[in-house]
């Protein structure tokens, strides 16, 4: 479904990004895991257009590095972003909408898509009519990926959704992320937290120093000594015991 | 003191809708038009000059002077709104999300064109754009005010009212609003952000010609005249806070009060007043009364 080939992304004098190519195919949920700075928000940036970056990028079998980051956006990429970036100051509610202003031309679609996300996650729903910037945490993660899912994608990037939640919470989220599979969406993961992307995922990549060291099907590099090492510390030994 | 609170108001409504203008371009692209002055004054004379085109085409009393003057007005914020596009395209486009400040340049010498080419059309001289219900002096006990201060006062907070309610209410509001808060997440919401950006610089130009067109009957028009109530309106969009629409409304009436109730006591002293406030008011608090700091993410 998505193709990144040869991706690189610059700020300035520095390169953020060497020469990145990833593969997610559609149904896939594809972790991609890798410290702070290893270059894992440039890939997405560049991804959906947020940076400027050379290489190609191919959606569906089309060629999308060339088109802006709404017109990724309508062809159904779609990202819930580093650290949320919800619209604080609008309500749940109004953050819903800004999700479904690609289809503004048929308000009852928004408006079943609306009920659709408030069924999955209920808490929006009573908290619909509150400010944004009031949520907690976790309710700002929901509300980032209903937003995403507010424009339709088909490919559902997620940047460190974990960043900042109780363990519990993100148990919940991924456990969200999960059912969206199993309806048949793809699903890009970004985390810090290797253990659980890794437990969800079919396969993964890492990420250092602005390249791809390491790809494979989740449950090996869940096995791998160097993953275990640099990324998974004595967290998985714990889980695994 | 009645008479110059309704003074105050007036030219503060006025101000309140340049600081309106400041802040729509402030909060989406994170610039300011400085050829705003120009606007409000080529805006004036946009009137002006439909005013005599309507006359001559029509005759003097074919319709009511009430109604060209509407048009004069509806006129000159169509010809400054669409004027205000070249100027994104051309002074804050390149220029918008970089660091740097070109485009204070960029906008002060839009300006400077702008004025020039009006200068060549309509020359130095100032001129009268009659009100459009006369220049009667009502009285009420000892105060004595224009129609038009009323004109003025009525269709600003109208327009003033018709904005707030529209950032908050409408899908344009809200697009607006997420653009002024984060751009890259508006994008990935499929929001055309050069769009939005666009439009606020048509809303902002477009504020100011109507502006001119609303106090040329109060002041006398002239191409110079902008200045000064851009500069006014700043101020005001500086005192009540640049990132907060209803801040600006509120520091452009407390900008137009202190200048009319400091006239009571001695006209020399009202500018000083004015731009006394405005250290003050930055020195307690440096992002306007009702302001907030925004964070810049490169």
């Amino acid at each position: 479904m998505l193709t990144v080939a040869d991706l690189s992304v610059s700020y300035g004098p520095i390169r953020a990004l060497r020469g990145v190519s990833i593969r997610v195919g559609a149904g896939e949920i594809v972790a991609l895991i890798g410290a702070n700075g290893a270059g894992k928000s440039s890939l997405l940036r560049g991804i959906t257009g947020l940076v400027p970056a050379a290489g190609r990028v191919t959606f569906d079998g089309r060629p999308i590095d060339g088109l802006s980051t709404p017109q990724r956006v309508a062809l159904g990429v779609a990202m819930a972003p580093e650290g949320r970036q919800i619209f604080t100051d609008q309500t749940v509610h109004e953050n819903l909408l800004l999700g479904g202003h690609l289809l503004r031309s048929q308000p009852q679609r928004i408006a079943a898509n609306i009920d659709r996300f408030y069924a999955l996650f209920p808490r929006l729903l009573e908290r619909r009519d509150q400010i944004a910037g009031t949520l907690s945490g976790g309710e700002q993660q929901m509300l980032a990926i209903a937003r995403a899912l507010m424009t339709e994608p088909k490919l559902l990037i997620l940047d460190e959704p974990s960043l900042g939640l109780a363990p519990i919470i993100t148990a919940d989220i991924f456990r969200t992320l999960v059912g969206l599979r199993r309806d048949g969406m793809t699903i890009l993961l970004v985390e810090q937290m290797a253990n659980q992307a890794l437990a969800i995922a079919d396969r993964a990549y890492v990420l250092e120093g602005g390249s791809i060291v390491l790809e494979g099907a989740a449950p090996a590099l869940r096995r791998d000594p160097r993953i275990r090492e640099a990324y998974l510390g004595g967290d998985l030994a714990h889980h695994a015991a | 003191m009645l008479q110059a609170i309704i003074g105050g108001l007036t030219l503060g409504s006025v101000y309140a809708l340049i600081a309106l203008g400041f802040n729509l371009t402030y909060t989406t692209t994170r610039t300011l038009n400085f050829a705003q002055g120009d606007f409000v004054s080529v805006g004036a004379f946009v009137g002006l000059g439909t005013v005599g085109v309507l006359t001559a085409a029509l005759g003097a009393d074919a319709v009511g002077y009430v109604w060209l003057y509407a048009l004069a007005a509806v006129a000159a914020a169509l010809a400054m709104g669409v004027l205000g596009l070249p100027l994104y395209l051309a002074a804050i486009r390149p220029f918008a999300g970089k660091p740097g400040m070109s485009w204070v340049v960029s906008t002060i010498g839009f300006g400077i064109v702008l004025q020039s080419a009006a200068l060549s059309v309509w020359g130095l001289g100032a001129r009268m754009l009659p009100a459009p219900f006369g220049d009667e002096v009502f009285r009420v006990g000892e105060a004595g005010f224009r129609s038009q201060e009323l004109v003025v006062l009525v269709l600003a907070f109208a327009i003033l009212g018709a904005f707030d309610l529209a950032m908050r209410r409408t899908a344009i509001g809200r697009c607006m609003r997420a653009v002024a808060l984060n751009r890259d997440a508006a994008a990935l919401m499929g929001i055309d952000v050069p769009r939005v950006m666009a439009m606020a610089f048509l809303a902002s130009s477009a504020l100011a010609g109507l502006s001119g067109v609303l106090v040329a009957p109060i002041l006398s028009a002239s191409l110079f005249m902008g200045v000064i109530i851009a500069l006014k309106g700043f101020s005001a969009a500086i005192i009540g806070g640049l990132t907060n629409p209803r801040g600006c409304m509120a520091g452009g009436l407390l900008i137009g009060l202190v200048e009319s109730l400091t006239a009571l006591w001695s006209a020399q002293w009202r500018e000083i007043m004015v731009f006394l406030l405005v250290i003050l008011v930055l020195a307690m608090a440096p992002n306007g009364l009702f302001g907030r700091k925004l964070v810049e993410k490169v």
